[in-house]
This record gives C-alpha cells, sequence and structure tokens, in this order.
C-alpha cells in the first residue's frame, strides 16, 4: 500500500512537467501580452517595446520556458507580471475559499444524490424514479449561474435569508454551495442510480435477505457498500473540477475563489500567474484522485489485494 | 396422513401457486403443489432447471423477487407458522431462525466486502442477544465446524476456494440452527471431488443439529445418498412422490423412469444412456393436460385434454400420471433393476 502510493506521487513528476509545458504554451500562443495590459493608456509603442525588452518577453519560447522552469525546479513559481505579487502566495490566499465552496458543494451533492439514487433504483419505473431523473436531467443541464441567480433572487432578496455575495460568515456559503452542489448532485445520483441496479441483482442479497437481514441493511450496508465504487470516483472527479474553481458561481456570488484568480489572470496575459495556479490545481487534483485510488481499498477488499501485490 | 400426527411437521406447504408476470406473459413456474416435511427428515426436491424447484424453495423464505413474482395462493407453514401471513418484521425473525437457505452458486452468493466471519456473525446477532465479540467468537467456531480453520474467518470471500464458499455458505445458514434447511443444489457448481465433502459435512451437521431439510438437486445420485422422502417436479407439479424406496425400487411416473435412464450405469459402461425426447414446455402456455404428455413414450390421447391428479399408490407413494387408470399398467424399465 505504501509502495502504491510512493510509486503514484513519482508519476506526479513527469505530469506536472507536462501540464507546466502545455500551460506555458497555450497561453503564449494567444494573442497580446501581458504589457498591453499593465502599461499606462499613454505609453508610447517605443516605450511598451522596451518595457517588453526589460521583461523579457522578446525572448524565444524556449528561453522564457526554461528561465521558468528554472525558477519552478527550485520551487519558485514567479511573480505576477501584473502586480509583481508571488503567485504561490496569492494562490494561497484564494484556496481556502475555493476548498471550501468545494467541499460544502460535494457535502451538498452527496447529501441529496445518495439517497435519491438509492431510492431511484429500488423503485425503478415508479413515480419516486421519475422524479429522481426529472431532478438529475434538470441538474445536469440547467447552467449554473442562472440557477445561481434564481437562488439569489428567491432567497435573498425576497425572504432575505442568506446573503447575495461575498464571503462573510456561514450563510454566504450556502447559495454558492447550493449551485455547486446541485450539479454535481445530478451527476452522483445517476451513477448511484445505475451502480445500485448492476448490484441490486446479485446473489449475495439474497444471501442477506435469506439470513433475515432488514431490507433497509440490505440496501445501504450490503448493496450500497458494493455500488461505491464508481460513486466515489465520480465524486472524487468531481471535486478535483471544483478545485480548479467554480468560475461561474465565484462570479455570480462574488466569491473571491482560484477559478476567478485563473480567468483574470488569463484575460491579463499573466503567465507566470496562469501556469503556477494551474500547476498546483493539478497537483492538489493529483493527490485527490489517489486519495480515491487509496479509498477504493478501503471500499473492495480485492482491489486492496491487487494494490498490495 | 402420518401415524405421529400434525406436530411432528417442521413444514407443510397446501396447493402452492406462483406466477412471475412478465412482460412476455405469465410464466406459470409451480401450479399447485403440496408437501410436507416431517422433523429430522431430509426431502428430496427433484427435477429439471425450470421445473420450479428454486421458486418453491424462495417461497418457503417469501422471498419470490416482487416483481415479478406473485404468489397466487397456497398456504406454507413452517413450524406452526404461516409465512405467506406474516408481516415482515415476523419474517425477517423467521428467515435465517426457523428457515435458512444454501443457494446453488457459492461464488456470487457471498458479499465480496465483507469478512467471512463477518457475515456469519452478521445472521447471529441479528437472531440473538449476543454482542458483536461473542458473535464472531461462534462464527469462528461454525467455520471449524464446516472444516475450516478458524483463523480464516478475518479472510475475504475472493481468498476462499469454491469449496470453501459453500462451506461458509453452510455456517451462514446453521449459525441460529434452524429447524428447517433448504438448500438448493448445494453442490452443482463445485467439483466433483468438492461435493462428497460438501455433502458429508452437512450430513453431520444436520445430525448434530437435529434440522429437517430439502434437499434440491437434479441429482439422483445424491437424492439416494442424502434424502429419505423424494417429490419429482415437471413443469411446477410434482408428478411423483413417495419415500426414497418407493420412488428409487418402485418408480411409476414415466417421467421419474425417465431421469433415471439418463444417469450413467457403473456396472454396465457400455449401456447407452436414454435421454428424456424434447424439452420442457414453455411455462408462459402449459396445456390443461398433462405436461409432460408431449415427450412421455406412454402417451394416450386422454393425456392431453384431462389435467392429471396424485394417486395414491400406497401410504407413502403417490404419482400424477393418466396410464395408472389402466389395470396393470407397468413402466418399463430399460436397464437393469437397482
Amino acid at each position: 500500500m505504501i509502495r502504491y502510493t510512493i510509486r503514484r506521487l513519482l508519476m506526479l513528476i513527469p505530469i506536472l512537467i507536462a501540464v507546466s509545458l502545455v500551460v506555458y504554451f497555450i497561453v503564449d500562443l494567444a494573442p497580446g501580452d501581458v504589457v498591453d495590459v499593465i502599461a499606462p493608456d499613454d505609453a508610447s509603442p517605443e516605450d511598451k517595446e522596451l518595457l517588453r525588452e526589460m521583461m523579457g518577453l522578446n525572448d524565444p519560447f524556449i528561453i522564457r520556458y526554461a528561465r521558468y522552469m528554472q525558477g519552478l525546479m527550485r520551487g519558485d513559481l514567479g511573480k505576477s507580471y501584473v502586480n509583481n505579487r508571488d503567485v504561490f502566495e496569492v494562490y494561497f490566499s484564494r484556496l481556502p475559499n475555493t476548498l471550501l465552496l468545494a467541499l460544502a458543494g460535494a457535502f451538498v451533492a452527496v447529501l441529496i444524490a445518495v439517497p435519491l439514487g438509492v431510492v431511484s433504483a429500488m423503485h425503478r419505473g415508479s413515480w419516486k424514479d421519475a422524479i429522481s431523473m426529472i431532478f438529475g436531467l434538470l441538474g445536469l443541464s440547467m447552467p449554473n449561474f442562472w440557477l445561481g441567480l434564481l437562488l439569489i433572487i428567491f432567497f435573498s432578496l425576497k425572504l432575505g435569508l442568506f446573503p447575495s455575495y461575498g464571503s462573510e460568515g456561514w450563510s454566504s456559503i450556502v447559495l454558492p454551495a447550493i449551485t455547486v452542489g446541485t450539479a454535481q448532485a445530478a451527476l452522483v445520483m445517476r451513477t448511484t442510480r445505475s451502480s445500485m441496479l448492476e448490484v441490486v441483482r446479485q446473489d449475495y442479497l439474497r444471501t442477506a435477505r435469506a439470513k433475515g437481514v432488514p431490507e433497509r441493511t440490505v440496501i445501504y450496508k450490503h448493496a450500497l457498500r458494493n455500488a461505491l465504487i464508481p460513486i466515489v470516483t465520480v465524486m472524487g472527479t468531481q471535486l478535483g473540477v471544483s478545485l480548479g474553481g467554480a468560475v461561474f458561481t465565484e462570479t455570480v456570488f462574488a466569491w473571491p475563489g482560484v477559478g476567478r484568480l485563473v480567468v483574470d489572470a488569463i484575460n491579463s496575459r499573466d503567465i507566470p500567474m496562469v501556469t503556477g495556479c494551474l500547476i498546483l490545481t493539478t497537483m492538489l487534483a493529483s493527490f485527490l484522485i489517489l486519495l480515491v485510488d487509496i479509498a477504493y481499498a478501503f471500499i473492495d477488499p480485492r482491489i486492496k489485494a491487487r494494490y498490495t501485490k | 396422513m402420518n401415524s405421529k400426527g400434525m406436530t411432528d411437521l417442521v413444514l407443510k406447504i397446501e396447493n402452492l401457486v406462483v406466477h412471475y408476470e412478465t412482460e412476455d406473459g405469465i410464466v406459470e413456474a409451480v401450479n399447485g403443489i403440496d408437501l410436507q416435511l416431517e422433523r429430522k427428515r431430509v426431502l428430496g426436491l427433484v427435477g429439471e432447471t425450470g421445473a420450479g424447484k428454486t421458486t418453491t424453495a424462495l417461497a418457503i423464505l417469501n422471498l419470490v423477487p416482487d416483481p415479478p413474482g406473485v404468489i397466487k395462493s397456497g398456504r406454507i407453514i413452517v413450524n406452526g407458522k404461516d409465512i405467506l401471513n406474516q408481516d415482515i418484521k415476523e419474517l425477517e425473525r423467521i428467515r435465517g431462525k426457523d428457515v435458512s437457505m444454501i443457494f446453488q452458486d457459492p461464488m456470487t452468493s457471498l458479499n465480496p466486502v465483507f469478512t467471512v466471519g463477518e457475515q456469519i456473525a452478521e445472521s447471529i446477532m441479528l437472531h440473538e442477544e449476543v454482542s458483536k465479540r461473542e458473535a464472531y467468537e461462534r462464527a469462528r467456531e461454525l467455520l471449524e465446524l464446516v472444516g475450516i480453520p478458524q483463523d480464516r474467518a478475518d479472510e475475504y470471500p475472493h481468498q476462499f476456494s469454491g469449496g470453501m464458499k459453500q462451506r461458509a455458505l453452510i455456517a451462514i445458514a446453521l449459525a441460529c440452527r434452524p429447524k428447517l434447511l433448504i438448500a438448493d443444489e448445494p453442490t452443482t457448481a463445485l467439483d466433483v471431488t468438492i461435493q462428497a465433502q460438501v455433502l458429508e459435512v452437512m450430513a453431520e451437521i444436520k445430525e448434530k443439529y437435529e434440522t429437517s431439510m430439502i434437499m434440491i438437486t437434479h441429482d439422483l445420485g445424491i437424492v439416494a445418498e442424502t434424502c429419505d422422502m423424494v417429490a419429482v417436479m415437471y413443469a411446477g407439479k410434482i408428478v411423483e412422490q413417495g419415500t426414497l424406496k418407493d420412488v428409487f425400487n418402485n418408480t411409476k411416473h414415466p417421467y421419474t423412469e425417465g431421469l433415471f435412464n439418463c444417469i450413467p450405469k457403473i456396472n454396465d459402461r457400455k449401456a447407452e444412456l436414454i435421454p428424456i425426447p424434447g424439452l420442457m414446455p414453455d411455462p408462459t402456455n402449459l396445456s390443461r393436460g398433462c405436461a409432460f404428455a408431449p415427450r412421455c413414450s406412454y402417451v394416450m390421447k386422454e393425456c392431453h385434454e384431462r389435467p392429471v391428479e396424485l394417486k395414491r399408490i400406497n401410504d407413502t407413494h403417490m404419482v400424477a400420471c393418466h396410464a395408472y387408470d389402466i389395470q396393470d399398467f407397468h413402466i418399463r424399465r430399460r436397464v437393469g433393476k437397482r
């Protein structure tokens, strides 16, 4: 198990190098550069050219990337082109907000989705199933920002229950969490349903019933535990996506998370900021997926046996 | 009907009818069977795949999958309790305690994510007031009883061989010393060498716990070895029933005869096996007459038209066949007598 974990962590190194190269390259391809953003309006083309020369932006791509990687190897993610702040610091000042929103969203998703998916599977074809499936369809197809706006109109403006923006106090996270959670819930619900449908036909559930195990225990202990692998996979992936920030939701609720940080950085062609943030996000997401893979071993002893081989 | 009176009956089934109502039609799986089983006796329920044996067994636990299964009529009394008229709480108390069942396929009948010990202990904790630790300790003893070392209780099903899994399932079924044990083809999925061991374990434990048993099988050899009574099922009906001696030495029904003719003879290896021609009838479309008529070599005109009833041959032996309306009718046994 420990050897497996170490092997997986070592595999992260080439992945991170590849990510840095791809991101650096793509942002570099974008038309325009940071000088257009930071130079004063009345700067002449000559001034701008001078600035580019000073910042080393005129060097060939390879040189600039090599310089960046030199820093990266020392653990230095560089400084923002725009405001000269340390990328690492800026990222970690935003990360708690993103983590909070991601976890709250996942919590909402699991709270709604797993029971709904189970009920849906157990009463396949009934009205309960139909309602769950409609919820699933809506949750998946409804644009996030639109749901966010609806929630603001109803719960903030009409009922005044929760603040409509910002990140002050616990009550301000409720609406963003529901917004993020709903789309995830839809996916998790559908996964739970199909996974449970696979499992309910299994012989070992009949064995459990024949022992006299109450139906609730049959479903939530014997069946759900076996249906958990795909559910955990989807939840892990979704959480990984949320770590990159929920751009729309953050924008609607003025939530200061990583998503908007990255989008702003892209808009101002702030290459060190974009690349740094994405490398760190990739790292976190990879840790998360590793955690999911380790969780498999605890859910299913057969997988654990494979890992330790 | 029986000299010891009704009180000694562990199981009594009256006119059980079970249908599966699917979109493609109604599958008439069990069509009015009567069965009874006395304490400490073993009944062999014999027949081809699809004859309704497993459905009958599941009905005894009231576990016929619903939908599509529907118990249309009948009464099932286990240990004095009317199974089909119990609420779910009471049923959960009966399952595993009064009746328990060993299923056909040991490979898929154990839950892969719990240890074998946990799965045995769960049964004990459901039915008895014991702590988790006590239940687990008893689970280990039960494993020992079925011939598996105690310390393997902490292992998962995938670490067990097929024969060991079936032993573990036997341990689960016997955990609370049920009055009635139903074994649904317990050895079909196992290697021949393992079959004998598993049967031996079952016989020992049955003796020790004084359990009555229904052995569902299509293997007449197993019946001969383990059973006191035999009921032969065909297309959801019992076509012949009696003591082991009645059915084996004084075979009456042409279908039973057909089953015997399909067994290789050890003392005449050159003897050809005589398969029963044709297939089981479509259970969504059973004829009014005898369901076996299309495959029967003694068939008469009325077999196709008139429903058959069980007729008494002697105190214990009954057969459902029109041929016995004719004086002096008897089956022609093809290969030497047993």
